[in-house]
């Protein structure tokens, strides 16, 4: 039986879960068949249930339980906070880090980091651009089609790994404001955390009912679950490396067996969602990210 | 603020019951002096596309299309592009007056169809220099 | 401050120099940059005009190339590139590393700005784009408070460019996707946002729809003011409630900051608007020209003039103005 290559890579916890519901979460995780981690809190800096110490903690935990750990660098900085939190992150020499922005690269000062999805690297001058700055991978930008990915393929730099997102929830934007708070009448700087009740982000629905976004701080989600898992035997003939799943609340360890059980050569276990979550997969097909082409779950 | 009367009711009510095809012969005759006085030079993407025009105080409804590079009444009842509004309103957008999206914003300006097409024909409006006896002075206030 | 204008046809660019502005930016008929929308932008042709008056009368072009190149299309945006050169810009705005790469080496005396679309948000990136591409300036995300700016202007010594007047953008830009997420086109991949083709309007009984591929954006009760189906801006239902649950479709007008602005050292002064038409360009040009001159002549004497607020609300999307994230009331 032919072993496939391809390494599952779990994507930072873009919500705010409680403490001890994060632990548990990334204690299944060490027992998982992840091989790369990515961790800490890349959405609000006011979020504080595991504080740097935490994850750092929680770091060396997931590495002693066999997992490659990147530390991932927040994706919108604007406070002077902010940048000294980056610094920090920077400064510890232990762990790899996922660049968030653009900013942060300058702190690496060369060293090697995971260039992540929001840097925008749509062509292949921009990746030698970021592998010249210390980038050893990169995450394409969500909104590729199959086409365009491929292309981007033949054009990166030697040495270069692609990574690829295939499962959770879509990152789409990212504010100033926090949407969670300015739903609930509070101010960014005393919003109460609310965003800690709503382990999927808060659902966004047209005037119609129709699922279309979910907010999440800060921070604007896709209503549906990316859902790429049938394609992973496409994208690792294309050359992907690493395919990524972002954590929910619901069925992401079962997203990450599906995959292992492919590169296994084995059939899949249907995955269950959240409560109520479609799924899309429009970008790959090169329309509408929100769409969904094939079968209905 | 552009000041134009209101049009007087008898106009009104004539308009109304004129033919449509007719009234289109006469505004695309308009159009076409226009564009032999060379300020209305519609771009290749209007080619062959229908347009109607309602002026919705005077119940006035015109249809043309763009064909060969020329205005041409339409008798075709359908439309790419219908834009509707006040006699004032059309006046005040064709002298580069008004801006369309404000008018539109407004809700005095109408638009169904193609919006894309709308939007070509707002760009290539606003894109127009007036001739000097059209042209409202932009800074008067 | 330098006045930095909107120009999506000759006939803005004329206004824009004519109501005096200091300088205009401008952009080609393509994905090269962020306003692709149709029946806007320059031909070649078109460029060489409007840079030959604009020279004429001592002010610059800037050349806006602020997307980003597509995977095997690079050639395209570099293109754009060489004609911004040939054609005599006085600079260009340029958001992707890649393509500075290429601006760097081949033309070293070309002026480099980093656009709005490279959301450079600290000093940090600011800093490495110097160092790595030589920028001369960098536009400022418009999610930055006045505090912030202050901040960034002291640590970097490339020149600041904020927005003055016009639509908001509420997520960091370059980096927003709700626009392919919705219709396949987006700032990134296709220079729109939202785009026209994708737009349709269907008015029922006075009850106006407007939908963005099929997606409910926004819904109008007979006679409400409308505004263009941005997705951010519309109004969705969140727990029950219906509401602009992102943004208020607002502007945003700076008027009222101008000396404090000046005095924290920020260089030009942006309007936001090629898609609008040259009477806009004229009247808020005009209006900000009046405004930065007297700021600069006596700063302590400053106050914002009710004709000047009057002008520029007329043009102001969904009829209200807010000084926006400069400060930031819900933080």
């Amino acid at each position: 039986m032919e072993m496939i290559s391809s390494q599952i890579s779990l994507g930072p916890l873009l919500y705010y879960w409680p403490r001890q519901t994060t632990l548990d979460f990334y204690e299944q995780v060490g027992r998982s068949p992840v091989d790369i981690v990515y961790l800490g809190e890349t959405v609000c800096s006011r979020r504080h249930e595991l504080r740097a110490a935490d994850w750092l903690a929680l770091a060396g935990e997931l590495r002693a339980a066999g997992k490659a750990v990147i530390l991932s660098s927040p994706t919108l900085v604007e406070t002077s906070t902010e940048v000294a939190q980056i610094k920090r992150l920077v400064n510890q020499a232990e762990f790899m880090i996922e660049v968030g922005e653009v900013g942060a690269i300058r702190s690496l000062a060369g060293r090697p980091f995971v260039a992540g999805p929001h840097l925008n690297a749509y062509h292949g001058a921009t990746l030698a651009w970021l592998a010249g700055q210390g980038a050893k991978r990169f995450v394409a930008p969500l909104e590729l089609s199959q086409a365009d990915l491929r292309t981007l393929l033949t054009e990166r730099p030697a040495g270069l790994q692609a990574e690829v997102m295939v499962w959770g929830r879509m990152p789409l934007a990212f504010s100033a404001r926090c949407f969670t708070a300015r739903h609930f009448h509070l101010r960014k700087d005393e919003c109460g955390f609310r965003c800690i009740d709503y382990p999927d982000g808060l659902a966004l629905r047209t005037q119609e009912a129709g699922d279309f976004l979910a907010i999440n701080g800060i921070q604007t989600q896709s209503a549906q679950c990316l859902d790429l898992l049938e394609q992973a035997g496409e994208l690792h003939g294309m050359g992907v490396e690493v395919l990524r799943v972002s954590p929910q609340s619901r069925g992401t360890l079962d997203a990450v067996a599906a995959l292992h059980q492919w590169r296994q050569g084995r059939a899949a276990l249907p995955i269950p969602l959240p409560a109520g979550m479609r799924r899309c997969n429009g970008y790959w097909h090169g329309k509408a990210g929100i769409d969904w082409l094939g079968q209905e779950a | 603020m552009l000041k134009l009367p209101k049009p007087p009711a008898l106009l009104a009510s004539l308009g109304r019951r004129l033919p449509p095809a007719f009234l289109s012969l006469h505004f695309t005759a308009g159009l076409l002096v226009a564009r032999h006085l060379n300020w209305l030079l519609p771009p290749a993407e209007l080619e062959g596309k229908r347009f109607a025009i309602e002026v919705t105080d005077l119940g006035l409804r015109c249809l043309f299309c763009c064909r060969h590079g020329s205005f041409r009444p339409s008798w075709d009842a359908q439309a790419d592009l219908e834009l509707s509004a006040s006699a004032a309103d059309f006046f005040s957008l064709l002298q580069g007056e008004m801006d369309a999206d404000t008018l539109f914003f407004q809700r005095r300006l109408k638009i169904s169809g193609d919006t894309e097409l709308g939007l070509m024909v707002k760009n290539w409006l606003d894109a127009t220099e007036r001739p000097a006896w059209l042209r409202h002075r932009y800074l008067s206030d | 401050m330098e006045l930095v204008a909107p120009a999506g046809s000759l006939a803005a660019l004329k206004a824009a120099l004519e109501a005096g502005a200091d300088a205009v930016y401008l952009g080609l008929k393509n994905a090269t940059n962020a306003r692709n929308f149709a029946g806007l932008n320059f031909s070649e042709t078109d460029i060489c005009t409007g840079v030959e008056h604009a020279h004429a009368l001592g002010r610059k072009v800037l050349f806006a190339i602020n997307t980003f190149p597509q995977p095997g299309r690079t050639q395209e945006w570099r293109n754009a590139v060489d004609a911004a050169h040939d054609l005599g810009a006085d600079a260009v705005i340029l958001a992707d590393p890649g393509l500075m790469v290429y601006a760097h080496e081949r033309y070293p005396r070309m002026r480099l700005h980093l656009s709005v679309q490279g959301s450079a948000t600290h000093a940090d990136a600011i800093e490495l784009m110097r160092e790595q591409f030589n920028i001369q300036r960098v536009v400022l995300p418009r999610v930055l408070t006045l505090q912030e700016i202050e901040r960034v202007t002291r640590q970097t010594q490339v020149e600041i460019e904020v927005f003055g007047f016009g639509s908001l953008c509420v997520m960091a830009e370059g980096r927003c996707l709700l626009s392919s997420f919705a219709t396949g086109d987006s700032p990134n991949n296709k220079g729109v946002c939202s785009p026209a083709h994708a737009v349709r309007w269907s008015e029922i009984g006075g009850q106006l729809d407007a939908r963005l591929n099929g997606i409910l954006i926004d819904r109008y009760a007979p006679g409400e003011p409308a505004a263009y189906p941005t997705l951010c801006k519309g109004r969705f239902e969140v727990e029950g409630r219906f509401d602009h649950a992102l943004e208020e479709p607002t502007s945003l007008n700076a008027l009222g900051l101008l000396p404090r602005l000046a005095a924290m050292g920020v260089k030009a002064i942006k309007v936001e608007g090629r898609q609008r038409s040259p009477a806009y360009v004229a009247q808020v040009i005009a209006t900000l020209r009046a405004a930065i001159n007297a700021a600069n002549l006596a700063p302590a004497r400053y106050v914002v003039r009710p004709d000047w607020q009057a002008s520029l609300s007329r043009h102001a999307e969904g009829s209200q103005t807010t000084q926006g994230a400069f400060d930031r009331p819900w933080k």
